[in-house]
């Protein structure tokens, strides 16, 4: 069985904003990232790590200024590279997309990234129709809705669906569930977990929300000023709750939880993912001391 | 305690050329009690906003009766002593802040108020000496972190030394260090006697209120303590709302096994819990 | 990428903070006594005064530590109107010889005389001295400091109806938020970029060009008045009933040194202004 190849390949890759001028900030150093076909990966980091510079950088709207960022064999250091071809196939969802809708009718909007891609209007109508109901909205009922009449919630569904609609090969998200209330935020989990085994996209999440990581993210790069702190599959980097700390996150909290258990001298599992699992850890340990 | 904030059969519609809007609140009946922690929850669309806005009179009720400290928000005249006494922190931490340096913002409420300059000074020092932001004083607001924005923004409602301080969403764009920098001023403010009102979609800082409203399409669903509301796990999910994350554990533990206590909220409670459950010997 | 960073290289005015004397001054007797200087400048006809004024401004330069390159720079986009004006004024102003104007050189009808020499140079001093007064002033007083004193001056006309508090307001709100959108327009464009949107490098008409641009307006447009309508709701919470009964934080105190400095100007004002020919 062959390895799956990687996606994105980024190595070494440097970057400061306003190089050369006296306000030049460091915003990525010697940063190396993976991502095969089909997995989805989740970046975590205080703010000011380069969680956004990087995403920036993977859909091919920032020239990297050293090192490699590969897209699918395509190398964006390479001058000669025509981003905005790269800007077709890795589609990056911004936080609060919603700012950005522009179009009167929600079916234009949705409808400007293939028209940009210059595809006939049946196909541009197919795709607005396609990924209108991959978010969850009727076709019929959303397309001629205003868009400045939706709720906060539709908003965003409409901005992804626009993202959707360019068919990209990878998605990038930049705080997907910031802002969203506990139901916004379990159908958009819903939504990219869906995404991902339909239509196997590849995708990279930045998020503060620990719990969001550990529902979607196969593996995690933390990042810290720039640079990669550790990564691994998800399980690992959660079970490791002071390192986690020490970079100023904190652990999510069912690990925490588990940990505080373990350190008092109990035999469970350092970490869980999910309430579930949490329960599942906790529900042994009484089996193991006959309590149940 | 006495009621500080009064809400009588409360409803709020706004009012367009076309006629008026679908009702956003109805009939909310509901005495904020002087010195208490209150969180109001409700998913986004709820009316959570519009009651933050109507508690210091930004908003007048379409009927019903308001009155702060015995003050009736839909009288103008007492529009300045009630936002004096009702000071609202908002959830976008880059438009709340005026001037060009952190302490001239935390002057601006005194300035309107007419306090004299000296005052003023022991003011901004104690808001901003609370917030801990007094070594930045000179700073101008952009260079900011957002967590720092908004607590510069809460010493601006301090300096103004008000009975009640209503947080709307104010910690939604904050990051997790953030949010925990607030909420820990909050819970100092509380305890120094401070009312404060959390509305928030954000179920886990809900826990620690001496008190929960829960608002569903403009109407007042559930009220009670966090382990009253926390353990009607069906009815918040029918609202567009979760448990916090340990008390959703600590159910689901109590679902698995009757013997582990029903309705605990936080970590500690539940390891105790489990510890006890795991090692107690039987007699 | 250079084609999303040019917001960053936004710059408002030219404050260059310092320790200077200059630096020190209140506020208000800079803007005062610049604009007197300003008046004096433009009506004086003398150009030993207009000379002199040079001197000391180019002092002044020199004292409140401000590198004279900056100066030069600023002439530098406008050499073109001086030479022009210079010539022009050199040729078309022969004036009569009753007011004791004669021909120093003549090509057809064109005449230079000594009048319109005198003013040619008068104009070139004049506008370098204005130059120098306006870097000055700009370079050794920060925005904040102008848009306080300017409220303070304005103050005494607030009887007469003029809303000198709002207006400084204004502008002081104006200038915070134009960096939150040119953010805001720097975030809209890369967000319409990842959609396919090019905003490329002049390579496209006028008109093509604007419509690129046109997706950015309703979102720009949008956020602008969300901003101005929190920024009015967070006011109105914190009590702000417009200026009347209004106490203020920022204080300016005069101390000797700006009286001092303000006489001193206000006497040189008015040597400008008198000072005979030439």
């Amino acid at each position: 069985m062959s390895q799956p190849q990687p996606f994105i390949t980024v190595r070494s890759l440097s970057y400061c904003y306003l190089r050369g001028t006296p306000l030049e900030t460091p915003a990525l150093r010697d940063l190396s990232l993976d991502v095969t076909q089909g997995e989805i990966v989740g970046l975590m980091g205080p703010t000011g790590c380069g969680k956004s510079t990087l995403l920036q950088h993977l859909c091919g709207l920032i020239h990297p200024q050293a090192g490699h960022v590969w897209i699918n064999g395509v190398d964006l250091a390479d001058p000669s590279t025509d981003l905005r071809l790269i800007r077709r196939r890795v589609g990056l969802v911004f936080q609060s997309p919603e700012a950005q809708l522009f179009e009167r009718y929600v079916g234009d909007d949705v409808a400007f990234g293939p028209r940009n891609l210059g595809l006939d209007r049946p196909i541009v109508r197919q795709r607005v129709k396609d990924s209108l109901e991959a978010v969850g909205l009727d076709f019929a009922v959303f397309k001629d809705r205003l868009t400045l009449t939706l709720s906060g919630g539709e908003k965003r569904r409409v901005a992804l669906a626009g993202i959707l609609a360019m068919e990209p090969e990878a998605l990038l998200l930049d705080e997907p569930t910031a802002g969203l209330d506990p139901r916004g935020r379990e159908d958009l989990l819903n939504i990219l977990r869906q995404w991902q085994t339909e239509r196997h996209l590849s995708m990279v999440i930045s998020s503060h929300n620990m719990d969001d990581l550990a529902y979607l993210a196969d593996r995690i790069y933390v990042l810290y000023k720039g640079q990669n702190a550790f990564d691994g599959t998800a399980r690992a980097v959660f079970a490791q709750p002071m390192r986690l700390q020490e970079l100023g996150l904190e652990a999510p909290a069912m690990t925490a939880l588990l940990a505080t258990l373990a350190d008092s001298g109990l035999p469970v599992p350092r970490q869980a993912l999910s309430v579930n699992e949490a329960a599942d850890a906790i529900e042994s340990l009484w089996r193991a001391h006959g309590r149940i | 305690m006495s009621t500080l904030i009064q809400l009588r059969d409360v409803s709020f519609a706004y009012t367009f050329h076309s006629g008026p809007s679908a009702p956003v609140l109805q009939n909310i009946t509901l005495a904020i009690q002087r010195g208490e922690y209150l969180a109001i929850l409700g998913r986004n669309g709820s009316g959570k906003s519009t009651l933050a806005r109507l508690l210091n009179g930004l908003l007048k009720p379409s009927a019903g009766q308001i009155v702060v400290d015995g003050l009736d928000t839909s009288h103008p005249v007492n529009l300045r002593d009630i936002r004096q006494r009702v000071g609202l922190v908002f959830q976008r931490p880059d438009n709340q802040l005026i001037a060009s340096t952190v302490e001239e913002d935390v002057a601006f409420g005194p300035e309107n108020l007419g306090i004299a300059r000296d005052e003023m000074e022991k003011r901004v020092h104690s808001a901003l000496t609370a917030v801990g932001m007094w070594e930045h004083r000179q700073r101008p607001p952009h260079m900011l972190s957002a967590g720092q924005k908004q607590r510069v923004a809460i010493a601006g409602i301090l300096s103004m030394q008000p009975l009640c301080v209503v947080m709307d969403e104010a910690t939604s764009m904050l990051d997790p260090a953030g949010r925990r920098e607030v909420l820990h001023i909050m819970q100092e403010l509380n305890r120094g006697g401070t009312t404060v009102v959390a509305i928030t979609h954000h179920m886990a800082e809900a826990v620690h209120a001496d008190r929960i409203v829960v608002l569903d399409h403009g109407t007042l669903a559930l009220e009670g303590p966090p382990r009253q509301v926390f353990a009607q796990p069906d009815q918040l999910r029918a609202m567009g709302l979760d448990l916090p994350p340990f008390a959703a554990l600590a159910q689901e533990l109590h679902r698995r096994q009757a013997a582990f206590p029903a309705g605990l909220l936080t970590l500690s409670e539940i390891v105790d819990a489990a510890r006890h459950l795991a090692l107690e010997r039987v007699t | 990428m250079d084609e999303f960073e040019f917001f960053g290289n936004l710059s408002l005015g030219q404050y260059l903070p310092g320790t200077s004397i200059i630096h020190k001054l209140d506020a208000r007797v800079k803007l005062a006594g610049a604009t007197l200087l300003l008046v004096a400048l433009v009506i004086s006809t003398s150009l030993a005064a207009t000379l002199f004024a040079m001197i000391i401004l180019l002092c002044l330069t020199r004292l409140a530590s401000v590198p004279l390159r900056n100066t030069v720079r600023s002439l530098r986009p406008i050499w073109p109107f001086i030479i022009l004006m210079v010539v022009f004024q050199l040729l078309a102003f022969p004036g009569s010889p009753a007011d004791n104007c004669y021909t120093l050189w003549q090509w057809e009808t064109v005449r230079l005389t000594n009048c319109s020499l005198h003013l040619a140079v008068l104009s070139l001093l004049r506008l370098v001295d204005l130059v120098l007064l306006i870097n000055l002033l700009s370079l050794t007083t920060s925005l904040n400091e102008i848009i306080h004193g300017v409220e303070h001056l304005l103050r005494p006309l607030g009887r007469l109806g003029l809303p000198a508090h709002e207006l400084a307001l204004i502008v002081g709100l104006s200038l915070q938020f134009v960096p939150l959108l040119a953010e805001e327009a720097e975030r809209l464009m890369k967000a319409q970029a990842a959609r396919g949107a090019d905003f490329g490098r002049g390579r496209w008409g006028l008109v093509q060009r604007i419509r690129r641009m046109l997706p950015l307006l309703i979102p720009l447009f949008v956020n602008s008045l969300e901003r101005s309508e929190d920024l009015a709701v967070a006011m109105e919470s914190r009590c702000y009933l417009g200026s009347r009964g209004r106490t203020h934080w920022v204080q300016l105190q005069g101390r000797p040194r700006d009286y001092v400095v303000l006489f001193l100007l206000i006497v040189f004002s008015v040597i400008l202004i008198v000072a005979p020919l030439p």
